[in-house]
């Protein structure tokens, strides 16, 4: 991993605003910054400002684990997409994947209330239910190692077997073999027949879309992480504003 | 086959002579554009998945690539994901020089 604003972070920053590039941000540690209540994120109104600006100049996509619904609660965005659940919700959303993913989610939280003596010994542990795939907090936990521990002993007593994808304090459960946020990008990319793209994301769940082997798509993390697959990195989401200021002034130059 | 030959022979000529006389106007010879048009869409990508796609050999991507660079057309950087091998990506002055070419090809392939 490189860091951005690095010599090459910036000249291939530049790079992507000559050809049709869709500009893909996560939301929760990346817009938003982390903070103990989920509940509470949201961007600050400098980063929506830039936000909104930035999406006046070029296609620009939120990709958040948050529903579409909660999405549009937080974020006043102008921009006309917004991809919920890990890719299943959104304008690439599909029919069929969304109303699987209702049914597993619903047979998930029956089997997770009948296990609720073992939640209620785990302080800080909560479900949030996000109608197509489920987050399981412990952020809150004063144990998280032990929080950690009985999370997984629960999740692999749920049938069907959900897919995990591990984020900051939260486990996150979505229908195996629906989309993820790689699959969402590459059909945005594709039905808004763009040519690259470039995200950037904070934790594990964007790993889905770091570890793409597609040429097209420019990579970036909040935070380092020496595992990551992700190609550049931002040292902490306060450099967001920064990031997004660079390609407002990289893109009002397109036409120059 | 004779025939067929000397034909393939005069083609090449053409495009040797249209080559060099695109150089010599615009900056950019006409390999050298299709290597930017290339680039120009696959920013960050190697070397090798840049003359896959431009349909190159690699050793001959390089020779063109050297020429772009010292024209300031391509940036070679170090690979984020790996320090021992390279990423290319196009720059402003290269894409400069595709406008100039695109703007004078018509008035080129009157000569």
């Amino acid at each position: 991993m490189k860091y951005f604003f690095s010599g090459t972070g910036l000249q291939v920053l530049e790079s992507l605003s000559f050809t049709d590039t869709l500009y893909a941000f996560d939301f929760d540690g990346t817009i938003a910054p982390i903070v103990s209540k989920p509940e509470l994120a949201c961007a600050s109104r400098e980063t929506e400002r830039l936000l909104n600006e930035l999406t006046d100049l070029v296609p620009v996509v939120i990709i958040s684990g948050r529903s579409v619904v909660d999405l549009r609660g937080r974020l006043k965005f102008n921009g006309k997409y917004l991809i919920g659940n890990h890719g299943l919700e959104g304008f690439c959303g599909r029919k069929d994947a969304v109303g699987k993913a209702e049914v597993n989610c619903r047979t998930w939280i029956r089997q997770l209330d009948r296990a609720r003596g073992l939640i209620k010994k785990t302080a800080g542990i909560f479900i949030e239910d996000k109608t197509y795939s489920l987050a399981l907090h412990y952020r809150k936990s004063r144990n998280k190692k032990l929080a950690r521990m009985q999370l997984f002993s629960l999740i692999e007593k749920l049938q069907p077997p959900p897919r995990v994808i591990l984020g900051k304090c939260v486990m996150n459960l979505v229908s195996a073999g629906g989309p993820h946020k790689g699959v969402a990008l590459l059909e945005a990319i594709m039905k808004l027949n763009l040519k690259c793209a470039f995200y950037i994301g904070d934790d594990d769940t964007d790993e889905d879309v770091f570890s793409l082997t597609d040429n097209r798509i420019i990579t970036a993390r909040v935070g380092y992480k020496k595992t990551s697959q992700a190609q550049f990195f931002l040292k902490r989401q306060s450099e967001m504003n920064r990031l997004l200021r660079s390609l407002i002034r990289i893109n009002s130059k397109r036409g120059s | 086959m004779d025939t067929e030959v000397a034909q393939l022979v005069k083609m090449s000529l053409v495009f040797h002579n249209l080559n060099k006389e695109a150089e010599a106007r615009f900056g950019l010879s006409l390999v050298q554009y299709h290597l930017l048009v290339t680039l120009r869409d696959m920013p960050g990508c190697s070397q090798q998945k840049l003359a896959d796609a431009a349909g190159m050999h690699p050793s001959t991507l390089t020779q063109s690539l050297k020429r772009l660079q010292r024209k300031r057309a391509v940036f070679v950087g170090e690979d984020p994901k790996d320090s021992r091998k390279k990423i290319l990506s196009m720059t402003r002055s290269g894409r400069e020089l595709l406008s100039k070419l695109s703007r004078g090809f018509g008035e080129l392939l009157l000569l």
